[in-house]
């Protein structure tokens, strides 16, 4: 586990277990988990398919609740989070990154950014300076008033990104963010998280890809709902 | 709060104009709901709500009845009696006014015609505070001087249809009932006096009774003719219970100077507010008023049902978007907030869609005429009360149909949802089912009031009336308004009698002063010797005045006695014609014939009894009746019935022929078959049965659009399901089983409720009916199974294209 600077890790697992129950059937999809990511750090999470990569990042992003363990972000459990503050910690503190981008395709791009911004109640001007900063992190401000569906994968995943950071999050939570993309297009918005990362941002990533892995500083190796090993790159 | 809501709009607005096909099913839907309950609330507006129009401070306006012991309780008044009160009653009212109903004889052009007037106190129009749209109002002093004001006060409608809108028309001098009057002026606008409905054309002073009704300006000093209508208008402060108080104390004044008429009558006073058109309509007027509202409100509750469906559907398809906006961190309440607004955009659009739908529907309802020569005019309109209401409809329209699929949308199963993977549809399926159910169950309860206001209504026109109504004509004359004595009066009516008997097609004759089944009725009071009425006891009798003939141009026979004849004239022994009822209440197991009531001032002998018939309505009781010899009780102006062989209605320009031929002048009105007559009896069961029928068939409209939208929904949304079950073996059979088992089980579902509910909704509906069977079985039967066939045919449609579907496609469908 590596700590964050003052020596608090910015997300804390101990013993997480999550159980699904669908009629008699208890599907144990993840086991004891530990594990933690330290301010700053770029994270990796892999595994094969089925091994709980997706069901761990939607506990981390609070879309979904532990059945069991400990889960603290930034120091504070979220355990007794009720369901109005954890949609607060959820806009304020992480920002999602999907496979599928996401994005509302009756929304513009620059409303997709803003979108976030808008559950804030933060003041319209400061939004769209924050919403036009994101894009030009991720290089889309041209594009800022077209629709979804009139951009290409690619630049539909860095719009997705850009929304992600415009909210200015704690962490980014990106589950298979290359998923959609041919190899291309996948290398431009890793590239894009390596500079986010390098420019402060916590990352964590969910990939079953092992090049992408690599990107990271380090990778937490998941296998039937377990941690198999965690390793730096 | 302001800018998100400011965005929510600008989405909303997005979401409307995005899917054209969609937006014009919701609002289509909602629309005619929304219209429909618009134009039947602008119904009720015009007929319990509107404050009379055109008058200044209508709440301080009340009606004056006189009530009495016997059980009448909102009596008209006679004018001596209206003297007194106006005279003695300045304490509580600022103003006293009287007014009656008149025909009126009028060349306003070539020819005379017969027109709707008001014979008014010259203080009728300051008491309702009415000024002058031209000229000027009625003086003080046209209230003095009997016959001394030839003047006349043109209603705008008048001024319009008499004169055409002919701006010199303050000064004009026209003949009114052969008698020169001097237009003074003109109302304004929307006035149209102390009755809502009616629009008279003109008013004459009181003190012109003698012109308006040639020979009886002994009705002056007539205590005993109780046939004008009172109004006053409280004075400032004073309260409507305090007016009663001060009229009980003028009563027991009253009764001290005049025994004979204050026995048993008091002065009940109503607010016009409560009084209406009259207050013994009001109870059925409410009454019915509540059923159509109540089945429009039904019809709506369908259409925001379907519209539901409409919105679910379209939450599973944003499921996405939902997550999204959830995963982003947005509050669910925002996001409900969000949904709401837009629910509020496209019921909006509806509120706006429905007030044109209203508007027309309110321009068909304008223009319906009565078959009665009343100025009826039922003036339906958007005024600001009825606006309101659609906007109160419209909002918690949005609100009905919104709520469900925001709090569905808004559930999504998180993560899933994110991944684009289809949720589990269970929940779903039950909220959508929970609405088939609830459309069902809505629609039985509209179609079973329907039907059976219908079945009841029908069983109403279909009774025995006691008359015949086929092969007869009717044409009503008031020859003393064209300025006939009472002998030359007498005279036309003895030579068109026998003009029309010389013709070989006329069976037979006769005259009566009212028709049965005409709007209006005359009773009196009746004494019977030997017979001790119960306290309270109704002792005022309907009664009409008939000639020799008119019993057997009616087709009634006599069951005892005779008819009358030439010989019942004015000298001989006054006779009376009862019927059955009157001769069973009276002398039960004895004949009727030979016995003496005492009415109309003198003692009248049974001289024939005729089977009990309908009078006033077709669903009324059997009420006792009585006829006088019009000889012996006799008045101008009355109406002809001629019988004749084959079609009456091609026998009418022979009658207006030999009639042209007696008088060229005489006004001649409502030349009809006596069937076309019986129009007005027919008009509220034809209205209602319009109306309802009407509505129950969009409302089965709604139901089975309903039924086949949810149905295709679910036919879709299991396509791959179905893909499954046909590779592994299931025949189309088994497919358009399985579809039509979902589709008819939720049905038949809410075919049960909705029985359990029409039932107690039928108990609601017995204050209206025509002491109809509430249980009627065709109607308890029939439309369950009208309505489950109905949907059988709106789920087999889908159910078909499931089984055409190609399984190898379907198990490629996501």
């Amino acid at each position: 586990m590596a700590p964050n600077g003052n020596g608090t890790p910015l997300i804390k697992l101990e013993s997480i277990k999550k159980v699904f129950y669908t009629d008699e059937v208890e599907t144990h999809a993840l086991i004891d988990v530990h594990f933690a990511i330290a301010k700053g750090e770029y994270v990796a999470i892999s595994g094969p398919s089925g091994c709980g990569k997706t069901t761990l990042l939607s506990i981390l992003g609070l879309l979904d609740t532990p059945s069991g363990g400990e889960y603290d972000l930034a120091g504070e459990s979220v355990a007794r989070l009720t369901p109005v503050d954890r949609a607060r910690v959820r806009n304020r503190q992480i920002g999602f990154i999907f496979q599928a981008f996401n994005l509302i395709g009756d929304l513009t791009v620059a409303e997709n950014v803003e979108l976030p911004l808008t559950y804030r109640e933060m003041a319209a001007s400061e939004r769209k300076d924050r919403v036009a900063k994101a894009l030009e992190r991720v290089q889309m401000s041209h594009r800022a008033k077209h629709f979804p569906a009139q951009l290409s994968g690619g630049q539909q995943q860095r719009v997705a990104v850009a929304r992600a950071v415009a909210g200015d999050p704690a962490i980014l939570l990106a589950d298979e963010p290359t998923g959609n993309l041919d190899s291309k297009n996948g290398e431009a918005v890793m590239e894009l998280l390596r500079e986010l990362n390098q420019n402060g941002s916590t990352i964590c990533m969910v990939t079953h890809d092992a090049r992408y892995a690599q990107h990271a500083d380090r990778t937490v190796e998941l296998f039937d709902g377990r941690v198999v090993e965690a390793a730096a790159v | 709060m302001i800018a998100s809501l400011r965005n929510d709009l600008r989405f909303a607005l997005r979401m409307f104009v995005k899917n054209p096909f969609f937006t014009a099913m919701v609002v289509g839907t909602l629309a005619v709901g929304i219209g429909l309950n618009t134009a039947v609330f602008s119904g009720i507006e015009a007929l319990l709500l509107r404050p009379l129009p055109g008058v200044r401070a209508p709440d301080e306006i009340v009606q004056v009845y006189r009530s009495y012991t016997t059980g009448m309780k909102y009596g008209s008044n006679s004018i001596p009696h209206y003297f007194d009160v106006r005279d003695r009653s300045k304490d509580v009212f600022a103003g006293v006014a009287l007014w009656s109903f008149e025909d009126l004889s009028i060349s306003a052009g070539d020819h005379p015609q017969r027109i709707l007037g008001q014979l008014a106190s010259a203080n009728y129009f300051s008491v309702l505070g009415v000024r002058a749209a031209r000229g000027r109002t009625f003086l003080p002093e046209e209230d003095v001087g009997r016959g001394a004001h030839p003047v006349a006060m043109l209603s705008d409608a008048g001024w319009h249809a008499l004169f055409g809108g002919d701006t010199n028309v303050v000064g004009r001098r026209i003949p009114v009932n052969g008698q020169t009057v001097e237009i003074v002026g003109v109302t304004p606008p929307g006035f149209r006096g102390a009755l809502p409905l009616v629009d008279p054309m003109l008013w004459m002073p009181l003190m012109q009774l003698g012109q308006v009704r040639p020979g009886q300006e002994a009705l002056f000093d007539k205590r005993s003719n109780n046939s004008w209508i009172v109004i006053a208008r409280l004075a400032p402060g004073v309260t409507a219970a305090r007016a009663q108080a001060r009229m009980n104390v003028l009563v027991e004044q009253l009764r001290h100077e005049y025994p004979d008429d204050y026995m048993d009558s008091g002065i009940n006073l109503v607010r016009q507010a409560d009084a209406g058109t009259h207050p013994t309509m009001r109870t059925a007027e409410v009454g019915l008023s509540a059923v159509i509202m109540g089945v429009v409100a039904i019809l709506l509750l369908i259409a925001c049902v379907n519209v539901a469906n409409l919105f679910l559907a379209r939450a599973r398809d944003r499921a996405l978007e939902m997550a999204v906006r959830l995963s982003l961190g947005a509050q669910r309440r925002a996001l409900v907030r969000q949904l709401l607004v837009e629910s509020l955009v496209f019921a909006t659009a509806s509120g706006v869609a429905g007030l044109l739908i209203a508007a027309w529907a309110i321009g068909l309802a304008n223009q319906i005429s009565l078959p009665i020569d009343a100025g009826f005019s039922p003036d339906l309109r958007l005024s600001p009360m009825v606006l309101l209401f659609t906007i109160g409809v419209t909002v918690v329209t949005a609100v009905i149909f919104g709520v469900a699929p925001a709090w569905q949308a808004t559930r999504p199963d998180l993560i899933p949802a994110l991944k684009g993977e289809a949720p589990a549809g269970q929940p779903r399926s039950r909220m959508r089912g929970g609405l088939v159910v609830a459309q069902m169950a809505l629609s039985i309860i509209l179609l079973v009031c329907a039907g059976l206001f219908l079945t009841n209504l029908k069983a109403a026109t279909t009774i025995d009336k006691g008359f015949v109504s086929e092969h007869r004509l009717t044409a009503s004359f008031d020859p003393a308004l064209q300025g006939y004595t009472p002998a030359q009066t007498d005279e036309f009516y003895r030579r068109i009698t026998a003009d029309l008997k010389a013709n070989p097609s006329v069976v037979a004759v006769g005259f009566i002063d009212q028709l049965p089944l005409s709007l209006g009725e005359n009773d009196r009071g009746v004494q019977i010797p030997g017979y001790v009425p119960a306290k309270n006891e109704n002792m005022s009798l309907y009664t009409a005045d008939a000639t020799p003939g008119y019993f057997a141009a009616m087709g009634i026979p006599l069951t005892a006695g005779r008819e009358f004849t030439e010989r019942d004239d004015s000298a001989a022994v006054p006779g009376l014609i009862i019927n059955q009822k009157f001769a069973d209440r009276f002398w039960p197991g004895r004949s009727a014939i030979g016995q003496i009531v005492k009415t109309a001032r003198k003692d009248r002998t049974v001289i024939g009894v005729v089977p009990t018939g309908k009078y006033q309505r077709l669903g009324e009781d059997a009420a006792p009746f009585m006829w006088m010899a019009h000889a012996q009780h006799w008045n101008a102006g009355l109406t002809m019935v001629v019988s004749v062989n084959g079609d009456p209605a091609a026998f009418i320009p022979t009658l207006r022929a030999q009639v042209r031929a007696l008088d060229p002048n005489l006004p001649m009105v409502n030349v009809q078959t006596l069937d076309k007559h019986m129009g007005i009896a027919l008009l509220p069961a034809r209205l209602a049965g319009a109306v309802l029928g009407i509505f129950g068939l969009i409302g089965l409209l709604l139901a089975s659009v309903g039924v086949y939208g949810v149905m295709a929904y679910s036919v879709s949304q299991r396509t791959r399901e179905i893909g499954i079950r046909m590779a592994i073996g299931a025949a189309q059979r088994d497919v358009i089983r399985l579809v039509m088992r979902q589709g008819l089980t939720l049905v038949v579902i809410g075919v049960g409720i909705g029985l359990a509910g029409a039932l107690g909704a039928s108990r609601l509906l017995q204050s209206v009916l025509y002491g109809g069977q509430l249980l009627d079985p065709p109607t308890f039967v029939g439309v369950p199974l009208l309505l489950i066939a109905v949907s059988a045919f709106a789920t087999w449609i889908p159910s078909r294209r499931a089984a055409a579907l190609d399984p190898l496609i379907a198990l490629r469908h996501e």
